[in-house]
Order: structure tokens, then sequence, then C-alpha cells
């Protein structure tokens, strides 16, 4: 079942394109104050005073296919200034502004300082370079591809210095990486190496929902900022350091039973790692699927690091429920090797859905087909096969810098998310600092990478995802293709 | 009592349990657990044999026993590219072989003496030690593995199918259980292994090589490890570094403790009951607020229960 709504199909990248092309006459006056007024690309709605006034510099003699800068072209002056957007308001998720170009929507009036800076507020700052900390399980239960971390880790940032070196003010960014090794207290440790011998001036959790929860806390004791994809709420809603660039689990079960009442289910069966932090996911597809009129048919939890006993008999509960869908919340290796392979056996077929990011990474595909081929699962970014509709500077970038290696997922949602830090650098200014940067967070509108949804942060509210990507497997080609592309919110 | 009955109090125990265990799990609507346990359980079974049959011969824990299995995986998985199936497997138990006898003539032979507590270590050595070369030389990811028999619906016993793969698994598993029973009852070679490892100076008189035995000892168990793999595995359609250490080592070690150390039939029927455990520890209603990993916990209650009732395990025989 594959039914597709108008709405979704409404905001695709040609529809978006045509829409960007109607809204020019109108977007054009708009670009030309907020450039007067320092906006930034991929930024609307700032309300952080004293902005250093730097301004990004074009490419110089530039090879690259975007038009723009990375990020794209830049204002001059303050980062102040007014506006007429009220605080929190966003970009209307699928009618963005083509990658690369400005979204200029007004700012906002200057805010309060939320964070104050502490002793070590611009530790990992220099003036020439910001230090990065990414953590991911490369090794452990649940391995990400360690050669795509590696490779993928800093392209973004070798595509900054190369065509836009002055974008942060002179600085370039280095990037440490660490293995968690699906280990939360190894997690703790990694980070902690990471900033006190590293000098990371912020880290961001790169996977697994445990290890982001165990780091982020650790940052937050610490005043470091820390982002990562959306995943559970529980234990992360409290840390005011804490940023999340994708909607939460929690936060995407509408969209899930949604999806699935779309596709004609008013059934399905939800399974859930039995991880602590799930429980808000557990109970947010219990509320949503009550709302939405989709009926829980069979509910259970599944061990962390199923064994494989354990997984049959789950799949064989599904397969006795009758359930035609299940809602998944587990590590890949459960699915791949525990619960897809499982009901393949019984010649169970279900839609497997959830949401993301590691089951719709396309290892899952290239490792669990043809018992993966009726997964799909939302994402904060698209499939490879939409990425370069999005932001073409990814593939060109990868080609340069990906040392012959072809571009992958693991790649984009590095270049994503180190994009959507740098839009954040630049708007933060030339005084940086740990505070600072997390007081440019919450007091801006939006900001937008052309790739994830708008991402929107308040003081009170640092799960910033506004929308995601809907992905789902092909098993021809072994990988996840985009079904559907910037889904908003509920 | 008499020492006949005596000899097979175990083997009468065991029989009732299943039996019982069997209507109990019927009658209360958990015959899925049933088949799911013998299937699944089959393959710790395996996996048990091999580690009963260096303990029967040395007194050995094996750690390693499950990464002849892995490196196993990869070796048909490297070969499955090259040649057809049925070759690459005959190829990826050969290096089975090939890494037992190494283990043995590298690490455990000038260990001999040790205590066995060193012996344990330097197994776990080897296991850790495999799953480096093997996360070295194939990342860390998984990897996709076929199966020798493709077909999943020919037999549906209580309402679960079992595949055909899982099927050859069963038979070859209790084939082999039986003819290493028959090995050491009936057969020379067999009953100097087991003097072997109860007197092992007393068979260096008799002109035995016990090194040899060793050996010969390490390279059938490595096979027994790489079989499991080649035969379990593919059901999973993919495996990665060290996957027969986490995802069979601790359940196949239980099933030989609750076998009985020594016993090759032993180590059939508790991993068959380990399997059966689990399962029903997962999907029986009664363990549904058991926070956490259940199965695992249920599992070591039953085993706790058994040692305390049977210290030398269903099949095993008492220390003397």
């Amino acid at each position: 079942m594959t039914l597709r709504s108008n709405t979704r199909r409404a905001s695709s990248p040609t529809r978006r394109r045509r829409i960007g092309r109607a809204l020019v006459p109108l977007l054009l006056p708009m670009a030309l104050i907020a450039a007067a007024c320092g906006q930034k690309d991929g930024v609307a709605g700032t309300a952080e005073d004293g902005g250093s006034g730097a301004s990004p510099s074009a490419p110089a003699g530039s090879q690259a296919p975007a038009a723009t800068a990375p990020g794209g072209t830049g204002g001059t002056g303050g980062t102040g200034g007014t506006g007429s957007t009220t605080p929190g308001e966003t970009t209307v998720p699928g009618q963005t502004t083509p990658p690369g170009e400005s979204t200029v929507a007004p700012t906002q009036p200057p805010a309060a300082a939320v964070y104050e800076p502490g002793d070590n507020d611009a530790d990992g700052v220099t003036d020439d370079k910001i230090v990065i900390g990414i953590h991911a399980p490369v090794t452990g239960a649940s391995p990400i591809p360690q050669e795509s971390f590696d490779i993928g880790k800093d392209i973004y940032w070798q595509f900054v210095n190369e065509n836009a070196p002055d974008r942060l003010f002179g600085r370039e960014v280095e990037v440490v990486f660490r293995d968690d090794e699906f280990d939360p207290q190894r997690a703790v440790q990694v980070c902690r190496e990471m900033v006190e011998e590293e000098g990371a001036f912020l880290l961001v959790g790169g996977g697994g929902a445990d290890q982001v929860t165990a780091c982020a806390q650790y940052a937050s004791e610490n005043g470091i900022p820390y982002l990562s994809a959306g995943v559970n709420e529980e234990g992360l809603s409290d840390l005011e350091t804490y940023f999340a660039t994708s909607l939460t689990y929690s936060q995407q079960a509408p969209l899930i039973v949604a999806q699935l009442k779309e596709e004609g289910f008013d059934q399905a069966a939800l399974v859930v790692s039995d991880t602590p932090s799930f429980e808000d996911f557990n109970e947010s597809v219990k509320t949503a699927a009550e709302e939405g009129g989709l009926e829980l048919i069979f509910e259970t939890r599944i061990n962390k690091n199923a064994d494989p006993t354990e997984s049959a008999t789950v799949a064989q509960q599904l397969k006795n429920s009758g359930a035609e869908a299940v809602i998944l919340l587990a590590s890949p290796v459960v699915y791949v090797l525990g619960l897809a392979p499982g009901a393949a056996n019984q010649s169970y077929d279900p839609r497997w859905i959830g949401p993301g990011v590691t089951s719709g990474l396309n290892i899952v595909t290239s490792i669990g087909c043809p018992n993966v081929g009726n997964g799909e699962f939302f994402s904060p970014t698209p499939g490879l096969d939409l990425i370069t509709d999005l932001d073409p500077d990814f593939q060109w970038a990868y080609k340069q810098f990906g040392g012959g290696e072809p571009a992958d997922d693991i790649g984009l949602q590095l270049w994503s998310i180190n994009k959507a830090i740098s839009i954040m650098l630049e708007q933060t200014g030339q005084e940086l600092g740990r505070a600072a940067f997390m007081n440019t967070l919450v007091n801006t509108a939006s900001f937008d990478n052309g790739i994830y949804a708008p991402l929107a942060f308040t003081p009170d509210d640092h799960f910033g995802g506004t929308g995601a990507h809907l992905l789902e497997a092909d098993c021809e080609q072994k990988l996840y293709v985009t079904a559907a592309d910037f889904v908003p919110a509920e | 009592m008499n020492e006949a009955l005596r000899a097979r109090l175990g083997w009468i125990v065991g029989a009732v349990l299943a039996v019982g265990l069997a209507v109990v799990l019927i009658v209360t609507g958990e015959e899925n657990a049933l088949v799911i346990g013998v299937t699944q359980g089959s393959a710790y079974g395996m996996v048990a044999l091999g580690l009963v049959l260096v303990y029967k011969s040395s007194g050995v824990f094996n750690f390693a026993q499950g990464e002849f299995g892995t490196v196993a995986l990869f070796v048909l998985y490297l070969l499955d590219f090259e040649t057809n199936y049925w070759l690459a497997m005959a190829g990826a138990l050969a290096v089975a072989a090939v890494m037992g006898f190494l283990t043995e003539r590298i690490v455990i032979r000038p260990l001999f003496e040790a205590p066995r507590v060193i012996l344990l270590v330097a197994t776990a050595g080897v296991a850790l030690l495999a799953i480096g070369v093997q996360i070295w030389f194939g990342d860390a990811q998984g990897k996709p593995i076929d199966k020798a028999f493709d077909r999943v619906d020919r037999i549906t016993v209580l309402g679960v199918q079992v595949t055909d793969q899982q099927l050859a698994l069963i038979v070859v598993l209790v084939a082999l259980a039986a003819l290493l029973a028959l090995f050491f009852t009936k057969s020379n070679l067999g009953l100097a292994i087991i003097g072997a490892s109860q007197e092992p100076t007393a068979t260096e008189l008799v002109g035995i090589s016990v090194k040899r035995l060793s050996s010969f000892i390490w390279v059938i168990a490595a096979v027994l490890g790489g079989l499991a793999a080649v035969i379990a595995v593919p059901n999973l359609g993919s495996f990665g570094p060290g996957i027969m250490t986490s995802q069979f080592l601790i359940p196949a070690f239980t099933a030989a403790v609750l076998g009985g150390m020594t016993s090759l039939p032993g180590a059939f029927v508790g991993g068959v009951l380990i399997g059966i455990v689990q399962s029903v520890a997962t999907s029986a209603p009664v363990f549904q607020d058991i926070p956490g990993t259940k199965s695992t916990l249920v599992v070591f209650i039953v085993l706790l229960v058994v040692l305390l009732v049977r210290p030398q395990g269903l099949l095993g025989k008492p220390a003397r």
C-alpha cells in the first residue's frame, strides 16, 4: 500500500521551486531589508543582539555548483533588528526558499540572555579555529559504518574552508570523532575526552538514543552545547544545553499514525525497545493512535539487545496478532538480525514503520534486504535520490573532498547537521562563546539549512524539529528512497 | 537404588520434564514457544556440543567456541562470491578447523600445565582477538548471508513454520550428538580422550599422546562451532563481527551447564530447554511485567533451580 496524499506530493522539490519563483517578487524587497539588517542565510527572525557584522564571503573563484556560498549569501552588519515575526515563528516546511538562498523572515525584538557565560565559555574557540566533537557507535552492538563517519565528519567544513573561508569570521572548524561503542558509559567517557583533551567547544551525538542521553547529561552538567537528531524526550527535556535538530521520537508518533492511516491501515502493532528512555515514545504512539483512529492490536517491549529466540518469538506474536503494520522503535540490529528475518521465516511481511534515524539508514537495507523491503522510516534528511534537488553542494563536495568515495546517507546526516551548526555559528557572530551560541539558538525564530525542516528553538523548548522526511526501503537498489519530503509536524 | 536406574535417572527426569513442559505449553496456549524453542535452541545446542567436547576432554571452558563459528561465517561469506555454496561451506569449516588447530598449538598447549582458569582467560583472549581481526578486515558492519535452503513454508508445526534451514540444523545436531556420544563410549579413540582427560599421566604411560589427542579435540570442537554458525546464522539473514559470541555463546554455556557439562546429548537437551524457556519468558503473559531482559532472567532462574536440585546437570554424572 503506497497511497500518498496530494499534500505531501505538493511539497515536492518541483512544486517548491514553483512556489519559490512565485514568491520572488514578494521576497526580494524583504531580502533587501533583511540583508541591510544583517540577516544571515538560513536564519529567520534573530533576536541576538550585538552580532559582529562580519559578512560571509562569496566563494572567490568558487567551482561549487551552487550559486551561492555554502549556506548562501549573507548580509552585513549586526544581527539584531526589528521585525514582525513572533518568537518561534517558523518558515513553512516544504515551502522554504531554494537551498543556498537566504531565508529572509523579519527579525524579532532582542531578547534577554538566557545563558550567562561561565568559566569555560570560550573553550574550543580560538581566533582561527573552532573544535567540534562528534560521537557515534561505529563498533558495538549497533554499529554505524566507521568509514562513512571518517570521511563525512568534516566534508562540510572542508567545503566551507575552500569556498567561504571568512564565513565563520576567519575560523576553521576542526572535527574530532570518538566511537562510543553503543555504550552509554563509554559515550560519557568519550565526550569527556573530547571536551577535556581535544578542547571541543560543542558536542554532537551521531546516533544511539541512550548514548545521546548520557552524553547530553554530561554536557549539560558542564555547560557545553550538545546537539543531536531528535531521539527520546525523557531525560533530555530538562537539560539546558541540549538541542534536538529534528523531531523527537514522540513528535514523530502522530506522523507515523497519520502515515499508516493514509496508507489504509486501521490496525497496527507496536514494538518498542525496553530501554526506559523510550517510554515517552511508547505513550505518544498510544495517544496518537487513539486520537488518529488507529487501533493498536498488539503491544510489546523488546530487549535492547534481544537474542534470536526473543526476536523470533516476538515476530511470531506479531504474525499471530494479525497486524499488517508494525510501528517499531528498536536498534537496527534487533530489526535486521531479529524481527525482520523472524517475520520472513514465518512468511509474514508487514509494513514496518518507525521514527528515524538509524533504522532508516542504508546500512539497514544493504544487509537486511529482502527482509526489510517493506520498511518505512521518518528521517531528518531525505534519501540520496532527493538531496541534489535540495542541496547540490553535497554531491559536489563529496566529489571534491570525499577521497573518491561515493556520497552516502551517513555523510548526508553529518553534512546536514554541520550545515545547521554552521548557520548557528555564523549567526552567533565573531564573539563566540558557549553562552552566546546557545542564546542565539533560543532567541532565533528559525534556522533553515534547506535539508532539514526548519529548526525552531525557544528558551523553553529545545526540541527544534518542525518536520521530517519519509524514507521507504527499495530492495532493488538496496537503499532507502524518499517517499515524502518535508512532512510537517502536527 | 539400582545402579542402572541411577545412571538413567537424568534421562528419566529430563524426559518427564520435557513431556510435562510440552503439555503445559500446549494447554496454556504457548505452543508456539515449544517449536520456536526447539528451532532456536538447536543452535545453542550445537555450540554447546563443542563446549562440552572441549570441557570433557580437557576441563577447559572454551570462550573462543563462538568465534570458531564467526570466522567460518566470514569465510562462507567471502567464498560464496567465488564458488558454489557447498564448496564455500566446506571451505568455511576447513578454516574453522585450522583455527581450532592453531588455537590449541599456539595458546592451549603452552599453557597445558597451567591452572584451568588461566586457560579460560586465554580462550577469552582468542575470542577477543578473533573479533578484533574480523573488524579489522571486514569492518564492524553486518554482512548479508545466504541460506543453503531457501524454502520457509514446507513444514508448519503447532502454528509455527519450520524453515528448511532450521530443519537441517535440528537433523545435524541430533545426528552429531548421537554420533559423538557413541564415539566417546564405543570407540578406542573416544575412550582414549576420556582417559586423557581423567588420567593424563597414565594415558601417556600406555603410549597414547595426550597432546595429539588435544589437537584432535580442538579441531573437532572448532568444526562443530563452524557448523553451528553456517547452519544457524543464515536464518538471521546477516551477521557481523562477534555474532556467535554475542548472540549464542552465553545461552550455549547455560545449555551445556544445564545438560551437564560432560554430557553430549545433554548439550542438545540443554540447548532446546534454554530455547523454550527464553521463548516462553518472552511471550507468556505472566512474565510481561518483568522489566528488562526477562528471557535472560528466567533462564538463569531455571538454571539455578536445576543446579540446586541436581548439581551435575540434567544428564551429567556426579563428581566422585
